[in-house]
């Protein structure tokens, strides 16, 4: 015991890792839950990271057809076999007939769901902190919106790459939503028809998206996430918020060394969320929903996952020209935050304003998601349904109509 | 021809009781003794890590079993059962890193308690 | 001290202007490149949609762009229209019209609203389509003059009304903001060609 102490000593000085294990951190933000989710979000990712690696090996995109029986979970009748595409076959063999695999797609799945849960968290919690106030914290919050926008992009590429029903049509509409663009001259749609080549998913399409989710966005988040962990490693955290400026300097000045204390609520942090995922994974594990195949009938009352349903409420109660946007209207406000809320304290006294704007944030995506799996939303739900009449962009029924038989 | 599968083992319904019931002692006796002794809480939780890794030994050789047995997949029960033991194979799992969980968080309270400062 | 800071700077100068031209000239290549190619597929600005040509001909069209007129009487069939790396799916179907004959005709079956794919109505003939994702209703129009956007209005004025041209897939509920896209189609032998698509 003792010579392994000895070892674990020396490796600390010679690699020189006592100067960055025990540097000291503010004691305050390892109590105060707004600090926790942060962490949670970077541990998650590298959960997937490793799991995706895994997962990667076993996947092939394709979209030739293949026989594939039915999921279990989902309770369909045993004795069907479904066409399926090569996709979606791959993850049936991942998920139900390799050993542990299972385990694996589920805890990738779960992670990515706790993944986008603590980004929204986080960024709820910094909102409410104002922790752009601090010098350097700007940056950090403008690394922090574009991470928030890369994480949700990866979970809809993750999404649509088994290619089962809701996969196909995240895909589509992924193709063809910002089209409504194309009304006011930006040719999104040739756009997409130039970089991918078809706004219908084929192989060069779906070979695409398997390549952005598993190497192109992974790589950008891991380039941002690292200049986000410096800048927190040199900048410090945000204060805490408040208005008594001898107390703040207190609180901040009261310190720990990373190493222990720090590094163990971090390890225990980790293993905790790691216990949640696999409790998840063990109660309610995910479904591979159904597959389809270009041509099939599509059923009603398909549904977006939770991360993207207050979207698709909206986008359902209110006319498409302007809820489209709402999403790209979120984010740039929130770019923009740090320049808006420049004046008075950090403290939640002084800033009651942009409080409630964050409250606000909360209200619109919560709202949305709960509304979303309560009601079966009316087509005609508010005034607001069909406000502005869309120009006469149709193309009309092109070429000489030919009567054939009697 | 459809080869049924059979599994030798204990039944899935057993392995989840068995589970659930070290997995909750072994958390309460854990979270009790952090309150008294972290050292006798670390030496409990190694304990029930040891016999929580036993069982995640037992369940994995069965789920291997299962599903390198011939003609495993020819039928959607075989596939249902497979997916039950490597439930459990979480539920586990998911014990386990909870009581390491436990111990870690507890020694962070113990620091600071302790108050030991860095200045 | 000085001389160190220049030099430094100098470095910096360097490395990112290679850098930037480097990038500038590797993103736009292939960009402008691409973007003529999209355009030698014959755009149509105004309708913003674009306009692939399948066949320029229907004498040398191939017939994986066809369907056979007897299995449209069957009922409605989708075909994945394959040109390059570009895929079309396609509804061919008989609509019975107004004056009591049948008409080949055929959709992309991208709904207009978000591009979820949409499932024809109508069992033997085609009607129309709906939507399944956001509950959009397309309705073909079944008359050869043209179906009135206003009833009331034409019956009024019965020349001057708007009218949405004979075979048009129109909107009749749901959010989607405007007709599903057409596909050309032309008549030879017993089957039908597809022509010219709008995606």
């Amino acid at each position: 015991m003792k010579a392994l102490i000895r070892l674990w000593e020396l490796i600390l000085e010679r690699f020189h890792l006592k100067e960055f294990l025990e540097h000291p951190v503010p004691r305050f933000s390892s109590l105060n839950p707004l600090y926790w989710f942060g962490d949670v979000a970077a541990m998650s990712f590298f959960i997937l990271a490793i799991t995706g690696f895994a997962l990667a090996l076993l996947y092939t995109p394709g979209l030739s057809l293949t026989k594939t029986p039915p999921d279990p979970l989902l309770g369909h009748n045993a004795k069907e076999v479904y066409d399926a595409t090569e996709s979606y076959s791959s993850v049936y063999k991942i998920t139900y007939l390799t050993p542990l695999g299972f385990i694996l797609r589920q805890i990738h799945l779960w992670s990515a769901y706790m993944m986008i849960f603590a980004t929204l968290a986080h960024f709820f919690a910094k909102f409410i902190l104002g922790s752009y106030k601090r010098r350097g914290g700007g940056a950090l919050w403008l690394l922090g919106v574009l991470l928030g926008v890369l994480t949700i992009g990866q979970a809809v590429l993750g999404y649509i790459l088994p290619l089962h029903l809701d996969g196909i049509l995240a895909i589509q509409i992924g193709l063809n939503l910002f089209r409504y663009f194309d009304y006011f001259g930006i040719p999104v749609g040739q756009l997409v028809l130039s970089v991918l080549g078809s706004l219908f998913v084929t192989d060069q399409v779906i070979k695409m998206i398997y390549v952005l989710h598993i190497l192109i966005v992974p790589a950008i988040i891991l380039v941002l996430l690292g200049l986000k962990i410096n800048g927190i490693l040199y900048g410090g955290v945000a204060p805490p918020p408040i208005k008594d400026e001898e107390l703040r300097r207190k609180a901040m000045e009261e310190k720990e060394p990373f190493y222990p204390h720090r590094f163990a609520l971090m390890v225990g942090q980790l293993l905790l969320q790691l216990s949640v995922i696999l409790l998840l994974t063990a109660m309610t594990p995910l479904p591979l929903l159904e597959p389809w195949v270009p041509g099939q009938e599509v059923p009603p009352g398909v549904r977006p996952p939770w991360p993207v349903m207050w979207y698709y409420t909206y986008v359902k109660m209110i006319d498409p020209f302007i809820s489209v946007g709402l999403p790209i209207f979120l984010v740039l406000f929130a770019m923009v935050v740090p320049l808006l809320d420049r004046k008075g304290g950090i403290s939640i006294e002084e800033r009651w304003v942009w409080v409630i704007i964050a409250i606000v944030y909360i209200a619109i995506i919560g709202y949305g998601t709960v509304l979303g799996f309560l009601v079966d939303i009316p087509k005609e739900l508010t005034p607001l349904t069909r406000i502005s009449v869309p120009p006469d962009y149709a193309v009309p029924y092109t070429g000489t109509p030919q009567a054939v038989g009697p | 021809m459809m080869l049924a599968v059979e599994i030798q083992g204990l039944s899935a319904t057993t392995l989840t009781y068995v589970t659930a019931a070290v997995a909750v002692i072994g958390a309460i006796s854990v979270y009790g003794l952090l309150h008294v002794d972290r050292r006798w809480a670390s030496y409990t939780a190694l304990l029930f890590e040891a016999v929580l890794a036993a069982l995640f030994a037992y369940t994995t050789n069965i789920i291997y079993a299962l599903y390198s047995a011939p003609g495993f997949g020819s039928t959607v029960e075989d596939v249902v059962h497979g997916v039950t033991y490597q439930r459990i194979a979480a539920g586990i799992l998911s014990a386990m890193l909870f009581l390491a969980a436990l111990v870690s968080i507890g020694y962070y309270m113990e620091l600071q308690k302790r108050g030991v400062g860095h200045e | 001290m000085t001389m160190v800071d220049e030099d430094r700077r100098n470095v910096l100068k360097i490395f990112i202007g290679s850098s930037v031209a480097l990038s500038l000239g590797a993103l736009t290549t292939p960009l402008v490149g691409s973007v003529i190619n999209a355009k030698a597929l014959a755009l149509k600005g105004e309708y913003s949609s674009v306009e692939v040509v399948l066949c320029e001909n229907v004498d040398n069209c191939p017939e994986e762009y066809s369907v056979p007129i007897s299995e449209l009487r069957q009922g409605p069939k989708f075909v994945l229209l394959k040109k390059g790396n570009m895929a079309i799916p396609a509804v061919f179907g008989l609509v019975k019209a107004a004056d009591g004959k049948e008409y080949p005709a055929a959709y992309n079956t991208v709904c207009t609203h978000f591009g979820c794919p949409v499932n024809p109505t109508g069992g033997k003939y085609l009607t129309g389509f709906v939507c399944p994702c956001h509950g959009s209703f397309f309705n073909i129009c079944n008359n050869p003059n043209g179906c009135p956007e206003n009833p009331d209005e034409c019956a009024k004025t019965p020349d001057k009304c708007k009218r949405r041209p004979f075979l048009e897939a129109y909107v009749t509920g749901g959010p989607a903001p405007r007709s599903l896209r057409p596909i050309k189609v032309v008549v030879k032998g017993d089957r039908v060609y597809a022509v010219k698509a709008y995606i």
